[in-house]
This record gives C-alpha cells, sequence and structure tokens, in this order.
C-alpha cells in the first residue's frame, strides 16, 4: 500500500475521489492517534460552516427566540411512551413548542431544510401523541381496524367470553391471515380478521401467517410456529419464538418495538425481519431503513446498536453482546414483498446499439408510424455528468442524425411496456423509478393517465444530469402497461447534435403478500 | 452562604430544540464529510431532524446528542447511497466512533470557529472568494467555476483544496488566539 501524506488523502476523500485504497490509508492513518479524527472532522464542519455561512446571522436571531418560546409554552404529556423504553422518564416534548419553532423556520433559514424539517415533525409527533392518547389508552377498547367482528371463517375452537385480557385496551388488530391455526390459554377467545387485540393479550400461531397492525400503523407478519404477546402500548409486540417481518412505512408508526427473548428491536422507519425461531438466539435483519436493537437486561445507559439496511445482527443467551451476522433476507422469503426488476435503459448494450425497450411513438405532435426505436448514447461528453452507477443504465437518445426533421425544439413521446404479473394485485402495486431527461419532462402517462411528477427534484428542468425519484401506484392494470415520457428538446440549432434523451432504473414492487399470493397464483 | 444553585440546568429538562441548535453544526459536519452533494446532504440533514424530533423521547441524555443524530444519520446516508445505487458509508464503525467522538468535542467550539471563519475568509482574496462562493453558495461543479473564474476543472479543485487548508489552519490559529 503507498502510504500518502495525511493531507492529501483527507483533500481526495473530500473531492470524491474515494477509493477503497484511500478508505483504507485513511483509516490506517485515523486508528494511529485519535487527534487525527479531530483533523477529519474539523474538515468536516468546515464544510458545514462553508454551506451556512450565508444564513448563520439568522441563526443565532432565531436561537434566542425559539429557546424563548419554549421556555414560555405549556408541554402535553407524553403519557403514553413505551413504558419500558430508554428515556421514558424524561419530561415531555412540547409539541407547541416544535409547532412553533416549524412556524419561524418557515421565515428564518438556519439550515433551511433541516430545520424546516421540525415544522413537520412537530405535527407528526403531535399525531403520534395524540394517537396514543386516543387508541391506546387505558379502558379504550375501540378497534383501530374496520371489518367484522367475527367473520365466519375464524378458524380455532368456538370463542370464550371470559378472556381476562379483554379488560385492557385495543392495541392492534388482527388485519390478514393465510392457513392460520391459533392457539390461546385456556377459555381465551381466538382471534379472526378485523378483531381487535388487545394489551396482554398472548396467541400462539401453530401454523401459518398473520398480519397484525398496530394502533400506530405499524405492520408485522408472523410466521408459524410463534408465540407472541401485545405490550400495553399501541405500537408493541412481544415475540416469544417464531418469525416476523416488520413494516413501517408512516411516521406515526416509527418507533415500532419488538421485544425478543434475547434483543428489543426499534424500528426507526424501515422494513426489517426477526428471526426468534431458536431458543439460544435471536437474529434481525435490516432490509430497508434502520433499526436499534438493545439487549433487554441492558443498562439503562448502553448504546443501542444501530442496523442499517443490509445488516443484520444476533444476539444470544449466552453472551452479553449483540453481534453482526451475515445478512439473510431469504429466510424471510415467504413474508417480504416481492419486487420485479425491469431492464434499466440501454442495460447490457453497447454504445448506439438499438434499446427495443423503448420506442418513439410521438414527434412533434405528429405519430410516428411504426415506431422508431431508441439508440444508446455514444457521446462520451454525456457520461462526465453520470457519475451513479453508470453500468446500471445509459442514456437512450434520439439521435438527429438518424431522421434530420426530428431534433428541432419540440415535443417528443417516448414509450415502453411493461408487464405487471398476474400474481401482483395491480392496487398494491407501484413502480419505482429514478430517472433523467434531456432536455425537459413534459408529462409522463400511465396507460394514457398523466401522472404528477415532483416538479422541484428537477424533473422539469433543463438539465440531465439530476436524478428524479418517482413513485407509480396508480393507474397500473394487471398485464401490458403503456408508460410513456413526452418529452421536450429546447436545442433549435439544427446544425449541432440535439439528442432527445432518457434514462431510467427502475423496478416494480408489489405489497402483495403471503395472503394474496395464494389466491392469484395459478 | 447563598442556596441558590450554581449548577447547570439538567439535561433531561433540555428541550429539543435546545439540543438540536446546538448539536446541528456537528451534524453536518459529518454528514458532509461523507456526502459531497450538497442538496443531498441537506436531505440527510432535514430527515435526521425529522426522524429525531419524532423519537426524541427515546434519546438517553447520558449520552451526546450529536453522538445520537450521528446514528441516524448513518442510518440515513446509507439508506440514500442504496437508493443512488452507491456503495454505503465507506468508514468501519470504529473509524465513525472515533469522529463521533471528534464531533461531540467539536461542538463548543462552533461559534467560535464560526467567528474565526468570517475573520479568516476576510484574508482572502477576491478570485478566492468567489471560488468559495461558487461553490458552497451556489453549489456549481469545478468545471462550471472554472468557467466563470477561468482555468481548468482541476486548477479549480487544487485551489479549492489549498483554500480548504488555510482556512482550518487559520481558524484554529484564531481559537488558540483567544484562549
Amino acid at each position: 500500500m503507498n502510504q500518502q501524506d495525511p493531507d492529501n488523502l483527507i483533500q481526495r476523500f473530500l473531492a470524491d475521489d474515494v477509493t477503497p485504497e484511500l478508505v483504507e490509508q485513511l483509516e490506517a492513518w485515523l486508528r494511529e492517534d485519535a487527534a487525527h479524527a479531530r483533523v477529519l472532522a474539523e474538515y468536516g464542519l468546515l464544510e458545514q460552516m462553508m454551506v451556512g455561512q450565508q444564513v448563520e446571522d439568522d441563526a443565532s436571531s432565531v436561537l434566542s427566540l425559539l429557546l424563548e418560546m419554549e421556555r414560555a409554552a405549556e408541554p402535553i404529556e407524553l403519557n403514553n411512551a413505551t413504558e419500558e423504553s430508554r428515556g421514558a422518564d424524561k419530561p415531555p416534548l412540547s409539541a407547541q413548542d416544535l409547532a412553533t419553532a416549524g412556524s419561524y423556520v418557515l421565515r428564518h433559514s438556519l439550515t433551511p431544510k433541516a430545520v424546516a424539517a421540525l415544522a413537520t415533525a412537530a405535527v407528526v409527533l403531535l399525531g403520534v401523541v395524540l394517537a396514543a392518547v386516543l387508541l391506546g389508552g387505558p379502558g379504550d377498547d375501540r378497534p383501530v381496524a374496520a371489518g367484522p367482528a367475527w367473520p365466519g371463517e375464524t378458524t380455532g375452537p368456538p370463542r370464550s367470553v371470559d378472556d381476562p385480557s379483554h379488560d385492557k385496551p385495543v392495541v392492534a388488530a388482527l388485519t390478514a391471515e393465510h392457513g392460520a391455526q391459533w392457539r390461546a390459554a385456556s377459555g381465551a377467545v381466538l382471534p379472526g380478521v378485523g378483531d381487535g387485540l388487545h394489551a396482554g393479550q398472548r396467541l400462539s400461531l401453530i401454523e401459518g401467517f398473520a398480519e397484525i397492525t398496530t394502533s400506530l400503523g405499524a405492520v408485522a407478519i408472523l410466521e408459524a410456529p410463534c408465540t407472541f404477546e401485545l405490550l400495553d402500548h399501541p405500537n408493541a409486540i412481544r415475540v416469544d419464538t417464531g418469525r416476523l417481518v416488520g413494516i413501517v412505512e408512516t411516521e406515526s408508526a416509527e418507533g415500532f418495538l419488538v421485544r425478543t427473548p434475547h434483543m428489543d428491536v426499534t424500528d426507526l422507519g424501515t422494513r426489517f425481519g426477526i428471526d426468534a425461531t431458536s431458543p439460544s438466539a435471536t437474529q434481525v435483519h435490516v432490509f430497508e431503513g434502520g433499526v436499534e436493537a438493545v439487549r433487554p437486561d441492558a443498562a439503562v445507559d448502553t448504546a443501542p446498536t444501530l442496523l442499517a439496511a443490509g445488516e443484520s445482527a444476533h444476539a444470544t443467551a449466552d453472551s452479553g453482546v449483540i453481534a453482526s451476522i451475515d445478512h439473510d433476507k431469504e429466510r424471510f422469503a415467504a413474508i417480504v414483498p416481492r419486487s420485479v426488476p425491469l431492464p434499466a435503459t440501454g442495460e447490457g448494450l453497447a454504445a448506439r446499439a438499438t434499446d427495443n425497450n423503448w420506442q418513439v411513438v410521438e414527434a412533434r405532435g405528429q405519430a410516428i408510424d411504426p415506431p422508431l426505436s431508441l439508440r444508446v448514447s455514444d457521446t462520451p461528453a454525456h457520461y462526465v455528468f453520470f457519475p451513479i452507477s453508470p453500468e446500471a443504465s445509459q442514456m437512450i437518445v434520439w439521435d438527429p442524425a438518424d431522421e434530420p426533421a426530428i431534433g428541432e425544439a419540440h415535443s417528443y413521446v417516448l414509450r415502453t411496456q411493461i408487464t405487471v404479473p398476474e400474481s401482483f394485485d395491480p392496487d398494491r402495486t407501484r413502480l419505482a423509478a429514478r430517472f433523467m431527461v434531456d432536455n425537459e419532462l413534459a408529462e409522463l402517462r400511465v396507460n394514457g393517465q398523466a401522472i404528477p411528477v415532483d416538479v422541484e427534484n428537477g424533473a422539469f428542468l433543463s438539465e440531465f444530469d439530476r436524478w428524479v425519484e418517482l413513485i407509480v401506484d396508480e393507474h397500473l392494470v394487471s398485464g401490458t402497461n403503456n408508460i410513456e415520457f413526452k418529452i421536450l428538446n429546447h436545442r433549435t440549432d439544427r446544425s449541432l447534435a440535439s439528442y432527445v434523451g432518457l434514462r431510467m432504473e427502475w423496478e416494480l414492487i408489489t405489497q402483495t403478500s403471503v395472503f394474496e399470493q395464494e389466491n392469484n397464483t395459478p | 452562604m447563598s442556596e441558590k444553585s450554581t449548577q447547570p440546568e439538567p439535561a433531561e429538562e433540555r428541550s429539543f430544540t435546545e439540543y438540536w441548535l446546538e448539536a446541528q453544526h456537528a451534524l453536518g459536519g459529518f454528514v458532509r464529510l461523507h456526502i459531497r452533494d450538497h442538496n443531498l446532504a441537506d436531505d440527510i440533514i432535514q430527515e435526521v431532524a425529522k426522524q429525531a424530533t419524532a423519537n426524541f423521547e427515546r434519546y438517553d441524555p447520558s449520552r451526546p446528542f450529536v453522538a445520537w443524530l450521528i446514528g441516524i444519520a448513518r442510518q440515513r446516508m446509507a439508506e440514500a447511497f442504496r437508493q443512488q445505487g452507491q456503495r454505503p458509508v465507506v468508514f468501519s464503525t470504529d473509524v465513525i466512533e472515533s469522529l463521533t467522538v471528534a464531533y461531540a468535542g467539536l461542538q463548543d467550539e462552533v461559534s467560535d470557529r464560526m467567528d474565526g471563519l468570517r475573520q479568516c475568509m476576510e484574508k482572502l482574496n477576491d478570485r478566492h472568494r468567489r471560488v468559495l462562493d461558487l461553490k458552497y453558495a451556489r453549489r456549481l461543479t469545478s468545471g462550471e467555476i472554472a468557467k466563470q473564474v477561468g482555468g481548468s476543472a482541476g486548477s479549480v479543485d487544487v485551489m479549492i483544496h489549498r483554500l480548504r487548508t488555510a482556512l482550518r489552519k487559520c481558524i484554529n490559529q484564531h481559537l488558540e488566539s483567544r484562549r
């Protein structure tokens, strides 16, 4: 390994000239002396200060105003925080304060987007607080999910009316099941789809799968054999044995707590799997987002282990630590949502090769019949704009050399077709994509229906080096779907190259779980 | 003897806003150390603020607040990298922990460092200030900056390299002079 001057290493790192070798050298230097980490941290802080320098003057005035208002405001009690969560004995946040802070942020940019989030977050937090109070409060047994009280197709023995857990509030609902067979304590009721589940209710799923939704909206899909108990909280469950996939897609549901014999896992907005099938160990695998994991017997000041997407950890009965393990999504294959990757533009094709997945079907308002295919761009200059995973996709273009009449400033419609598998419920299926256009996106249509696109993210700007994130969750149908990009080309000088281009990476995702698969699979 | 307490305000009585305003620059430093795209860094910081606000009741005040924020930021960065098809945050956990400690230590110096930065910026010539303005305020690429100030993208990179080094040294001298 070539040893380089640390300053040069840092500057290369800051210039985004990051290679594995550079990281290795930088890490070696950082480990030599704790003071080295401070040097690098100072450079990071300098970057932050340089970016924020223009708004710093506003910051000090906002600070004093915020603090004054916080001290004057009446707090709202967060009396339904997780009963055993760390820091639960802290005085509550003042939601009013935060809402007030948000209003200030709208007028004073501190770090504008960061602090603006406080306004949103305050509202979200207030929502969580109110939901916790309203849905999870003592004596509140309103079900959280609509549905029949006792549908006719429930499994298991006749219900008993003397289940002692029914004195406790409803904290979740059974929202779906597939081949489920239940077992409960003698005399206890067995649940059916649509039933509210009460704090303290303990159940064993001896066959099949069950989907439980907490009062705050977290979804837990359980795979038999599984024994679990609803905790006295609107967003928490204890799994003694079994397999669970947690899905948290709403902000109100963040903080979903899953307790297991060897590890407590708190969701931070994510999808994750917990495997507690072994009596001697519990595993957690994070698919998206992140979680905090801590041992149940950890001291209150123990820092949780933070796990991000693609990371996994386990805790064993005979070890006091949470340790990393290999990521293994496959062990949850029966219950995680499925996705189908769609071919990226130009994927696997050489320069100027034809991408038969996309056609120009309209140019300057006139239909092109038959439609003409696009080619992979062969202009190296284009690729200086594409630093991100160039191997995954390429810009495909309509080259005016192919048809001189096309390439003037006008609109062009590029079309592709995708197939939503029969096993996917189109109502629960979405397209997740990112794309770039040259020059400007005028409209996106799915099966002839216009789809709104976030204009603030660059889609409507004349820049084709920006990724625009896109989720399409409407107008999709089972089978063939037409996706059309109506693109404006700005260039009017016909003597110059005037590409109409599109670059796209996408996948089809279904929320279809095991519950729907049975019905949809031929 | 007066019975009036001179003890600092107990940590658990502090609000999120107080914590946030104190730690945000250190958090920003950590995020921008790893992410060169200023807009993406802004988004990450925004997400951290949002998540930290929503989960503030779970913050353990015996730990540095900025360490908690950095923990959240790591997840958000990993998620952002994944969504963009990039490799996740590059440093090992032990190095990240060292950086977290360093940022916690720097947190109390932010105000003085900002003062130092202002003074040090005044010592730069117009062209250097212009380059920094184009990079950090207007968020232009080196190539775009080169078109405006002359030279090549490479020469702009070298200039920024030297400016960073000079500014850090100048700021540290400013801090030393105040001690």
